[in-house]
């Protein structure tokens, strides 16, 4: 077992690193901005990305892209991570709508979507989730009816990131309600007009999220994607990218959550108690094995292997590393995290706010957990 | 960036792990009497004697990791050989590139069995020890049944004479431990990251016992039924079982990718030693508990296997600087890399 970069590899790193530095000259730090700011510099990455024909880095050659693997995207993902780049805007788009259409769509549909994507002026977001189905969800309920020339849709959607700046959706309706929950679902590549978009205000204040309210929304047959009926099998297709896409950045963003740690214990003075320094060990542990457990998984890809359940005890890790460091960092704070008033206290809190979702999005922790005892103890379904 | 198992090191895997299928009973007949070998002892010790010893001390080029699969293999099944015991120390020895020359045949081919002598009565780790070396050690494994004695102290590693042998009562009776007294050295090799790489020996077998107590447990949760269905079917029962294979997966990513530091000279080979002894001891005393827990009122019986892990877990948690030590190094290590820490 080898953990070193191949020479291919560390080349493949360097040029990704000195384009980076480039690119990023002039991007500030954005743990510090407000959303505003920084949703701006998300949409002038997003198109930095485009530009320097980056977008599409893993897609096929065929459909435009550069015909990458999985481990250059992690390279890729991880370089800009470690240097604190902005989060690109259309991330929906090149990470799971591209990929999805790649695998499922006609080849009208790939020429319909793929260029806009990689040129960056066609931005999806994904309209799974709704407030009756969560966990659960093929207990979706959103129904489209047949009509002339395609259906007519009326539902509601929600924890839509970005649907105020997409002009697309990933869109999961019901079209046989009699079929049973797996089989009545259709997978549509829908644009958004007509789609009503209103924005959630988080804990935080933020207000990344959306729902959305489809009322006799009509969407063609021809954005039907992988067939009628057949929804739900395409929707796992776009989870196992979603998975992918997210288990490559997990551990530098626990990296980076202990690193703030670090630094605020330090400014206290308080990084030499020992509960500290324990505490600071444990997170380390955790923070490591996401890093390691990841490099893994990428070696079985590679390999021809499929990334197993494995990636639900590092997702459970990552969450629980950031929401621990996060916690620590509020309580390190004069009045423990209950003064918001000077702009360090409140982005740690604003932080540690925003970690009580990492438990929650992406697959519940409770869900994470199912998985690992059905798939790894081959334990019953408990859900 | 492989990070893949070598087909090499999957063979060895199934071939210990096969020989060990043959000894799971041992460590409870072990409970009551005196310690002996069981059948894996002497093979285990002839012929997989060079496995993770760098060439410069005799090795034929198997890497760390090579070991560490081997020994993880062993503690799944609770294997109670000497043979870990004597490949912590041979490791011991194999630290520093500037030894002067290849092991002794005998120690290589098993016929002279070493155990290592590295924790010290009242200290919790080897950095915090100070000078004069006390010269007693404890929780010397196998010290009775051993031909050879290697020691870590303040200035480096030796091949150590008993001069008291006192055998404790071991919470784990198939892992007899001793306090040992030693005759203060005539001279002794620079132990580089040979202390590391005992602690990784230790680190694997924690992982093995890990997985074992996992696999129990499992097995008790598909098979066991109440109110009507298998108590896996209950998320109170399932999940603490999931949080347990996190814990074992999350300690073995760390103790290859520290073996894997080690035998690279990477410089952040210390702190993911640390990291990994201290994971690996959490790792299996915690799956050691839930083992015991899944099994309802059995599970506190002498009658039922989980103490057994539960036994293993605590002394190999205990062994090479106990894991509470280790993860406060981790810690200290950590919080000295940042920048800000410096100023």
């Amino acid at each position: 077992m080898d953990f070193a970069d191949s020479d291919t590899d560390l080349a493949f790193r360097h040029e990704v690193g000195r384009w980076l530095d480039g690119a990023l000259a002039d991007v500030p730090d954005q743990e510090e901005l407000s959303q505003d700011a920084r949703e701006h510099w998300s949409r002038v990455w997003q198109d930095r990305l485009c530009a320097g024909n980056w977008a599409g880095l893993s897609w096929p050659v065929a459909h435009g892209g550069r015909g990458m693997d999985a481990l250059a995207q992690a390279v890729f993902n991880e370089e800009a991570a470690v240097r604190g780049a902005p989060y690109p805007l259309n991330g929906v788009g090149m990470m799971l709508a591209g990929p999805t259409i790649i695998a499922h769509g006609t080849d009208a549909q790939q020429a319909r979507h793929l260029p806009g994507i990689l040129r960056g002026d066609e931005y999806w977001c994904q309209g799974f989730s709704e407030p009756g189905s969560g966990s659960d969800l093929a207990s979706l309920t959103t129904a489209a009816t047949r009509v002339d020339g395609g259906w007519r849709i009326n539902g509601a959607k929600i924890w839509t990131s970005n649907a105020h700046n997409a002009s697309h959706c990933l869109l999961l309706a019901r079209t046989d309600a009699a079929a049973p929950k797996h089989q009545g679902i259709t997978y549509f590549l829908a644009p958004m007009d007509g789609f009503t978009v209103r924005s959630l205000e988080m804990i935080n204040g933020d207000t990344e999220f959306n729902e959305m309210f489809l009322d006799d929304v009509f969407v063609a047959d021809a954005d039907v994607l992988g067939g009628v009926g057949n929804g739900w099998t395409v929707a796992l297709t776009t989870l196992a990218f979603e998975r992918g896409s997210m288990a490559l950045n997990l551990w530098v963003w626990a990296r980076q959550a202990v690193d703030r740690l670090i630094d605020v214990a330090v400014a206290r003075g308080v990084a030499d108690d020992s509960a500290f320094v324990d505490a600071v060990g444990a997170l380390q542990c955790d923070a490591e094995a996401v890093r390691i457990g990841s490099m893994r998984m990428l070696g079985e890809s590679r390999a021809g292997g499929v990334p197993g359940p494995e990636t639900s005890a590092l997702k459970s890790l990552w969450a629980r590393v950031v929401q621990h460091a996060n916690r620590l960092a509020v309580q390190l704070d004069e009045a423990g995290g209950v003064l918001v008033d000077g702009d360090g206290a409140a982005a740690r809190m604003r932080r540690y706010l925003r970690a009580r979702a990492h438990t929650i999005e992406g697959g519940t922790e409770e869900v994470q957990k199912s998985i690992l005892a059905e798939r790894v103890l081959r334990l019953p379904r408990s859900r | 960036m492989r990070a893949t198992f070598t087909q090499e090191q999957r063979d060895i895997g199934a071939t210990v792990g096969s020989l060990a299928d043959a000894d799971r009973g041992t460590a409870r007949e072990l409970l009551a009497g005196p310690w002996r070998a069981p059948a894996a002892d002497g093979p285990l010790l002839r012929d997989f004697g060079l496995l993770g010893v760098p060439e410069p001390a005799g090795g034929i080029g198997s890497g760390l990791i090579d070991l560490l699969v081997a020994v993880e293999a062993l503690g799944e099944r609770l294997v109670p050989s000497r043979f870990p015991a004597h490949a912590a120390a041979v490791q011991l020895l194999c630290g520093d590139e500037r030894r002067t020359g290849p092991l002794p045949d005998e120690v290589l081919d098993g016929r002279r069995v070493l155990t290592p002598a590295v924790d010290v009565p009242g200290s919790a780790g080897w950095a915090d020890r100070v000078s004069p070396d006390p010269l007693v050690r404890t929780l010397v494994p196998y010290a009775a049944q051993a031909d050879g004695v290697v020691a870590l102290g303040p200035d480096g590693v030796w091949f150590a004479d008993p001069v008291r042998t006192t055998a404790r009562q071991s919470l784990d009776p198939s892992v007899p431990l001793a306090d040992l007294t030693l005759a203060a050295p005539e001279r002794t090799q620079p132990a580089g990251a040979g202390p590391l790489r005992a602690a990784l020996v230790v680190a694997a077998e924690l992982c093995g016992v890990a997985q074992g107590a996992v696999d129990l447990a499992a097995e008790q949760a598909r098979t066991r039924r109440q109110f009507g269905r298998v108590i896996g079917a209950f998320q109170g029962v399932a999940f603490p079982l999931a949080e347990a294979a996190t814990a074992r997966k999350a300690a073995w990513d760390l103790t290859l990718y520290a073996a894997w530091a080690v035998d690279n000279g990477r410089p952040d080979a210390g702190i993911q030693v640390h990291a990994a002894k201290a994971a690996a001891g959490q790792a299996a005393v915690f799956a050691a508990e839930r083992c015991i827990q899944v099994h309802g009122g059995m599970g506190i019986t002498m009658e039922a296997d989980p103490h057994l892990f539960l036994r293993r877990a605590f002394v190999l948690d205990a062994r090479c600087g106990r894991g509470s030590w280790h993860r406060r190094r981790t810690g200290e290590l950590r919080i000295r890399s940042r920048p800000t820490s410096r100023a």
